[in-house]
């Protein structure tokens, strides 16, 4: 079996748990970090963790904090040693968000994340396969890519369907230096005859390689 | 807390389907692992209070009757000798909150039914390393 163990080595620095560690200058209000731990199979497991937190944080955060709590929750991963394409990955959630008499009382609208500025995905295809790489660093990295994937602006203007890159797809990860990223979330899947011709028409690169 | 390169950690598990639950246990049986399956949460905990040997990892299912997961979870972390074992989440139910409540509830890791139990076998020794630090 193809094993999904590029790196386990994952950085000792970030480890600190059980609510001691320090969340960034706004996520600090909401508390001390504890690390939530979930295992991501597909890009399915990982739309459901984005929601879910996204959800959660926008119920549970003043309105001008959002974008920054999101920011500040670190995010780390590892691969599930001997398998395919398993990979756990790591929040550092501010402990307040966990509890419920923090749901703010008002209606409230999910504001809308720019992610226009946001680093995208580096795509790089070849005749049968295409890799994707993101960096992420916090959260909010991690619900941006989950955002290119699902828009049209990300894998549908390249052509591709995510119904059908899901049916061949692999997750795994490169740990990085932890300075602008922890790790590259590296996608691979094939591609079928019928996506080819218009799956060419990009040419940029990944900048992280699995 | 057991090092994987010593021996195969000790496990519980703990779902109200007494087939998962054999299917569960036969497994890591087979495997070669030493483990005892509850459908009862109940029964599981008070084995936790009579048992001298404790689990390395215990897998406990969310949704049960009487004390669900996350109880049963916060139970352990309310007892000194119980709190460091590492509590995995089994859950058939759509993410919603739940995600984030097994955290509050002093869970470790969170997982999606259905799942490999070859990668359940992956995720038990990475639980049961010293720290799992990510």
């Amino acid at each position: 079996m193809e094993t999904n163990a590029i790196d386990s080595t994952m950085p000792q620095h970030l480890a600190t748990e059980g609510g001691t560690a320090t969340a960034g200058a706004t996520a600090s209000k909401y508390g001390a970090v504890r690390m939530a731990r979930y295992l991501l199979r597909s890009f399915d497991d990982c739309f459901d963790v984005c929601d879910t937190i996204n959800r959660q944080v926008q119920e549970r955060v003043e309105r001008n904090d959002i974008e920054s709590v999101f920011r500040e929750i670190e995010c780390l991963a590892m691969p599930v040693p001997d398998t395919v394409s398993n990979i756990i990955i790591g929040l550092r959630i501010p402990s307040l968000i966990l509890e419920d008499q923090w749901i703010t009382t008002r209606p409230i609208r999910p504001l809308q994340l720019d992610f226009s500025k946001s680093h995208k995905p580096a795509v790089k295809r070849t005749d049968k396969a295409l890799v994707m790489a993101h960096d992420v660093k916090s959260f909010f990295d991690l619900i941006a890519f989950s955002h290119y994937l699902r828009n049209p602006e990300g894998l549908k203007a390249q052509g591709l369907e995510l119904a059908t890159i899901r049916k061949t797809m692999r997750m795994m990860i490169k740990k990085l230096d932890g300075v602008k990223a922890n790790f590259a979330l590296i996608v691979t899947c094939a591609i079928e005859s019928g996506e080819k011709t218009t799956a060419n028409q990009s040419s940029e690169a990944p900048r992280t390689q699995a | 807390m057991t090092n994987c390169k010593d021996k195969l950690p000790r496990i519980m598990t703990i779902d109200d389907e007494t087939e998962v639950t054999t299917v569960i246990c036969d497994y890591f049986r087979a495997e070669g692992f030493e483990i005892n399956g509850y459908t009862d949460s109940h029964a599981a905990l008070l084995a936790l209070s009579d048992n001298t040997v404790l689990p390395d990892v215990i897998l406990v299912d969310i949704m049960m009757p009487s004390i669900d997961g996350y109880e049963f979870s916060r139970r352990l972390q309310a007892e000194s000798r119980l709190k460091n074992i590492p509590v995995i989440f089994l859950t058939g139910k759509d993410r919603g909150d739940d995600a984030l409540t097994f955290l509050k509830s002093g869970g470790q890791l969170y997982v999606k039914k259905p799942f490999k139990l070859f990668d359940l076998r992956n995720l038990v020794l990475l639980s049961a390393q010293v720290g799992f630090q990510m």
